[in-house]
């Protein structure tokens, strides 16, 4: 036991004299949650991607005025212009004509224009386009409420006397989950960013510093120490360890350490955050061990884990939700220990419904640390 | 303290060792000497426990490696060939693993990384870490990890190799006191001068074989009493033959284009009587050179081949 | 000429270990194909949203919402649930669900308050938004079908809530009643007054694409991504080799600091020259419209230079390499993260564009916007070059300034 403790407090050890391996490790993970988290986090509400528009009023009449109200109480982050005054690069732009009032008012049914760019955000597409329709079905009812109101006549000031608080159909939207509070940017960043990078740190150095230490004749050394195969094997995957929750408990105290000095919303439950990503990394560490024992060069290993993780990583949900992919995609996801772990993740910080919650993709999780430890243990050679 | 019995072991349908087979008696410097390739490293592979012999056994006093390979690798220390230390850690921090793996701690691992680093005179470098060291500073941290824990039994293999020869002597004075201080020394080299200087026993291989073994005045006399001479000059190999075999007092030991090796008996006519009619006839010889009995020529008698450093 | 030698002799280098090569471009590859793959290449969107609906009313509004929902296409897909849908919402099985409480078709007919409940699933970003907008939307419709017909809907809950066969005379003028209401709001909804059309901005240019997948949008910015790094492993080369006493050896030969230098700036931009036209082939292959082939050419010639130039500067201001692989690091993926590189300009936070047009990033890929989407020409991205070039050009001068004065100092001194 003592062998096993001394090889993996070594194989920290090392990690910490490793500059570059230090920044990956720690600083890295942090700075992509905090960007990505804040990069996400837009309009007041933060569970939507940012979502411009750029609204281009060559009408100035009091229909146009009514639209962008109702189009501010949307969530967009709205930028009102005159036709003059059009950006160089919009994103979207939806462009209401001159004489849109006049025309409505007068029973002509007039086109307004949304113009895009082609663009890869296309679920926050989506969100812009339901949030201008409904805008304009917020208006047409404004209008047939207005025409029936009082004489029958449709005017603006019948509009203005329009009160329209009473809707009596309500849709009251609530999370599911015990969190209930408006999700932010961050309970996205987290996860994703946690298991893409405990995942690298494995694949990347873990990998690099076993095949490594093949080369070097470290490793062969220690087969001649008094310790036996199974605890020079344990004593790597304990130090892989080691490091992987070392680097996970320096990521949650970051993260609480945000919330305390920034008020980050990062979830109520790092506890649980912590231990999902601790499970995790009992499925991660064999894999760097895995590929450190398949492949001889140190650079190879180094970069074949990189690739390995950074594909993981987006086809498991880490890099943008999984909900945008096709469904094929999403099924692909649920072989992968990423998709699994991002799903363990999400019932605790997303939907706060604690640890008991994940045990379904916790189970996984570890069925799949027995399977990569087992193929690691056999295929790794000291000598 | 170390008995090998006819180890043997393929790689792919190649022998690297081939039976082989010596012991080595409790504080007995022993030396493997042999060529690159010969199997050196192979046999203490088996014997350290890393490799598992494809037949034979290896006992270390009086334990079978692969039975009981705890207590074996306890008594061992080992210095390997390549110099396997932590590049990024300190040369102190390298000791502290490698003492803590030999359940070494606290003060008394201090100690004796002290008391290791004085004896291989890297006192003063303990805190700089092994990639800012020179090749034989390497090599002496290399040394120095076997000697920590006071392995009853020292395997070495090739461990001077690539070093000057004031880091050579270093590593050289460093084994004859462990020695002397009754650690069972095994010592693999291919320096014919590092085994002669430094073994009380050795054995020489080749090709997986052991030619010979014994001490080094039975290897001395295995060689013969007498000198060795070689001739070089422009002749080929069959006039050499004709002309050389023939004549009294020599053993033709090598014969090639253009150069020959053989070895004066030494119950002939001695190297005066002879040395005329080696120059004599139409054989162009440019040189002879006279070499003291050695282990050189052991080898060279041995395998017809000259063992080059 | 020694430089053209050591430029040649680093070309044979990267011929001769491929597999080293091939991990250089490896990762914007890998992240493009991953985009590639996950969201397929045309630019439609293939999101499908699926919301559970569990009816404990089973009435009319469930029947109102339901043909309204209709409408929404293909991309929607409603799932009929019991209460075991409030389970499978916690699962995180669908984007929401929307449950229609027993008895409020009763009560919306009576013209009481009506609330719906939507749960929405916290995991996802974007899905449970729109759903949410489309529910309100529903219930706004129906909002002002209970205001207009108020009178109507009463008798409508008389007729059903009555015993036996309703009479046909109630009926009618039921009937009547709803059609002179509709009559008068007709001109305002049926069609709508409002309209929306969805136009993707046409390129003006003829050369730019008319079907610009996701690729045309993350390639490019991919792209100089790896290209900076390929710069960082090409550049740590230098101090690679004058750490291995590698330049010391070189400088025996009758080459001065000087051509060492020169030929290693050129073989830097060269290598990171070839790397970005390699990766333009492969995004060509991969669907991406690049534009106008002179302009994409002066631009992949700028962003190398300007590349080779930042990591050449970077290269002169470490002690080692190990500073140069943390510090390159760090730089490459800040600048990649605001400058476009990892999240389009498009979707960046408003506050973060004037400092992404700090970056190289942003010139680079803001140029390839411009002829890709934007169909634009010599005008727009005229700027992009400008920069491009001008950062490239002094970026190379400082670093190889700063680089000989330290060779001369630290080797030759």
């Amino acid at each position: 036991m003592n062998g096993v403790l001394a090889i993996a407090r070594c194989d920290l050890q090392r990690l910490l004299q490793d500059r570059s391996g230090l920044i990956w490790t720690f600083l890295m993970p942090v700075v992509f949650a905090a960007f990505f988290g804040l990069a996400f986090t837009g309009g007041s509400d933060p569970t939507t991607a940012r979502a411009y528009l750029t609204v281009v009023d060559e009408d100035q009449g009091p229909l146009a005025r009514r639209l962008v109200t109702a189009l501010e109480a949307g969530q967009l982050e709205l930028n009102v212009v005159a036709p003059d005054q059009r950006p160089a690069k919009p994103v979207r732009t939806l462009v209401i004509p001159a004489g849109f009032s006049r025309r409505v008012l007068a029973g002509e049914t007039v086109t307004l224009r949304l113009e895009k760019e082609p663009e890869t955000n296309e679920p926050a597409a989506l969100v812009a386009q339901a949030r201008i329709v409904g805008a304009i079905a917020r208006l047409l009812a404004d209008l047939v409420a207005a025409s029936t109101a009082g004489d029958g006549t449709l005017s603006p000031e019948a509009l203005e006397r329009l009160d329209a608080g009473d809707d009596l159909v309500r849709v009251e939207a609530r999370y599911a989950g015990r969190v209930q509070r408006v999700p932010s940017g961050f309970r996205h960043s987290l996860p994703g960013n946690a298991v893409m990078f405990v995942m690298l740190i494995a694949l990347t150095h873990g990998a690099g510093s076993l095949a490594g230490e093949r080369r070097n004749g470290t490793l062969r050394r220690l087969a001649t120490a008094p310790l036996s195969r199974a605890e020079i094997l344990g004593g790597k995957l304990a130090g892989r360890l080691g490091i992987a929750l070392v680097q996970i408990t320096f990521f949650v105290l970051t993260a609480l350490a945000a919330r305390a000095f920034f008020g980050f919303d990062v979830g109520d439950d790092p506890l649980g955050l912590w231990l999902v990503l601790a499970v995790y990394a009992l499925t991660v560490a064999p894999l760097g061990l895995l590929f450190g024992g398949l492949i001889r060069d140190p650079d190879h290993a180094a970069n074949a884990g990189a690739l390995t993780t950074l594909g993981m990583a987006g086809l498991g949900g880490c890099w943008w939700p999984i909900e945008v992919v096709p469904e094929a995609m999403q099924r692909l996801a649920l072989l992968l220990p990423t998709g699994w772990a991002m799903r363990a993740l999400h019932q605790v910080v997303a939907f706060g419904n604690g640890l008991a919650a994940a045990v379904p993709s916790l189970l996984v999780l570890a069925a799949f640390a027995a399977l990569f430890a087992a193929v690691a243990v056999r295929t790794l050679r000291l000598t | 303290m170390i008995r090998v019995e006819r180890l043997r072991k393929e790689f792919d349908g190649l022998v690297a060792v081939d039976g082989v087979s010596f012991t080595v008696e409790a504080g007995e410097i022993f030396g493997l000497l042999g060529p690159n390739g010969a199997g050196k490293t192979t046999t203490l592979n088996m014997i350290c426990g890393v490799l598992k012999p494809g037949d034979g056994r290896v006992l270390i006093d009086g334990e079978d490696v692969w039975a009981k390979p705890k207590e074996v690798k306890r008594k061992l220390g080992v210095v390997p060939q390549e110099i396997a230390v932590y590049d990024d850690l300190t040369a102190r921090d390298n000791l502290r693993f490698w003492g803590s793996l030999h359940g070494l701690r606290g003060a008394e691992l201090k100690a004796r990384i002290d008391e290791a680093l004085s004896r291989v005179g890297l006192a003063e470098r303990g805190d700089d870490k092994p990639k800012t060291f020179s090749g034989g500073m390497k090599r002496r941290l290399n040394l120095c990890m076997g000697l920590l824990h006071r392995p009853r039994v020292l395997l070495l293999d090739e461990p001077t190799v690539g070093i000057d020869p004031q880091a050579r002597l270093n590593v050289l004075e460093v084994v004859r006191e462990i020695a002397a201080a009754g650690t069972t020394v095994l010592y693999t080299t291919h320096y014919m001068d590092e085994a002669e200087e430094l073994c009380d026993r050795l054995a020489i291989i080749d090709h997986g074989k052991i030619l010979t073994l014994g001490t080094l005045d039975q290897l001395r006399r295995l060689a013969g009493e007498g000198e060795v001479l070689r001739l070089s000059g422009s002749f080929d190999q069959a006039a050499a033959s004709r002309h050389l075999a023939p004549i009294d007092g020599v053993k033709l030991l090598h014969v090639g284009d253009g150069d020959a090796v053989l070895a004066l008996d030494p119950a002939g006519p001695g190297l005066t009587a002879v040395l005329p009619r080696l120059l004599d006839g139409d054989l162009a010889v440019a040189d002879v050179s006279v070499q003291r009995p050695s282990l050189q020529n052991v080898f060279i008698r041995l395998t017809g081949r000259e063992l080059r450093d | 000429m020694p430089a053209f030698a050591i430029l040649r002799r680093d070309l044979m280098r990267l011929l001769r270990s491929p597999l080293r090569t091939l991990f250089l471009f490896a990762v914007p590859l890998a992240m493009a194909a991953m985009f590639g793959l996950a969201f397929g290449g045309g630019d439609d969107p293939e999101i499908t949203i699926r919301v559970l609906v569990y009816d404990e009313d089973q009435g009319l509004l469930g029947q109102l919402l339901q043909g309204a929902a209709g409408g929404a296409g293909e991309q929607l897909e409603l799932v009929a649930v019991g209460a075991e849908g409030l389970e499978m919402i916690e699962r995180g099985e669908a984007s929401a669900l929307l449950h229609l409480p027993a008895g409020c078709s009763d009560a919306f007919l009576r013209g009481e308050p009506v609330t719906l409940e939507l749960i929405k699933n916290p995991a996802q970003r974007f899905l449970p938004g729109v759903v949410e907008e489309g529910t309100a939307i529903g219930a706004l419709i129906l909002s002002q079908i209970s205001r207009l017909f108020r009178t109507e809907l009463e008798e409508l809950a008389a007729l059903i809530e009555g015993d036996g066969v309703p009479d046909s005379a109630a009926v009618a003028v039921l009937a009547q009643g709803i059609t002179d209401k509709l009559h008068g709001v007709e001109r305002f909804v049926f069609p709508p007054v409002v309209d929306l059309e969805v136009t993707t901005r046409e390129a003006t240019a003829a050369a730019a694409a008319p079907d610009v997948g996701v690729m045309a949008v993350v390639f490019p910015g991919l792209a100089f991504f790896g290209i900076l790094f390929l710069a960082q492993a090409a550049t740590r080369d230098i101090l690679h080799e004058r750490a291995s006493g590698l330049l010391r050896h070189l400088l025996t030969a009758p080459v001065s600091i000087g051509d060492y230098l020169l030929g290693k700036c050129l073989s830097v931009v060269v290598i990171t020259l070839l790397g970005f036209t390699l990766l333009v082939l492969v995004g060509a292959a991969a669907g991406v419209s690049w534009g106008p082939p002179p302009l994409v050419l002066a631009l992949v010639l700028l962003a190398s230079l300007a590349a080779s130039g930042l990591l050449l500067l970077l290269a002169s201001i470490v002690k080692s390499e190990a500073q140069q692989d943390a510090l390159g690091t760090l730089v490459i993926m800040a600048s990649s993260m605001i400058g476009g590189s990892m999240v389009p300009l498009s979707s960046l936070p408003a506050a973060l564009l004037p400092v992404s047009r700090l970056t190289l990033n942003y010139w680079a890929v803001d140029g390839f916007n411009d002829l890709i989407l934007r169909g634009g020409g010599v005008a727009e991205v005229a700027p992009n070059l400008l920069v491009l070039g001008i950062a490239g050009v002094a970026f190379l001068g400082a670093g190889a300034f700063f680089l000989h004065r330290r060779l001369v100092s630290g080797v030759v001194a």
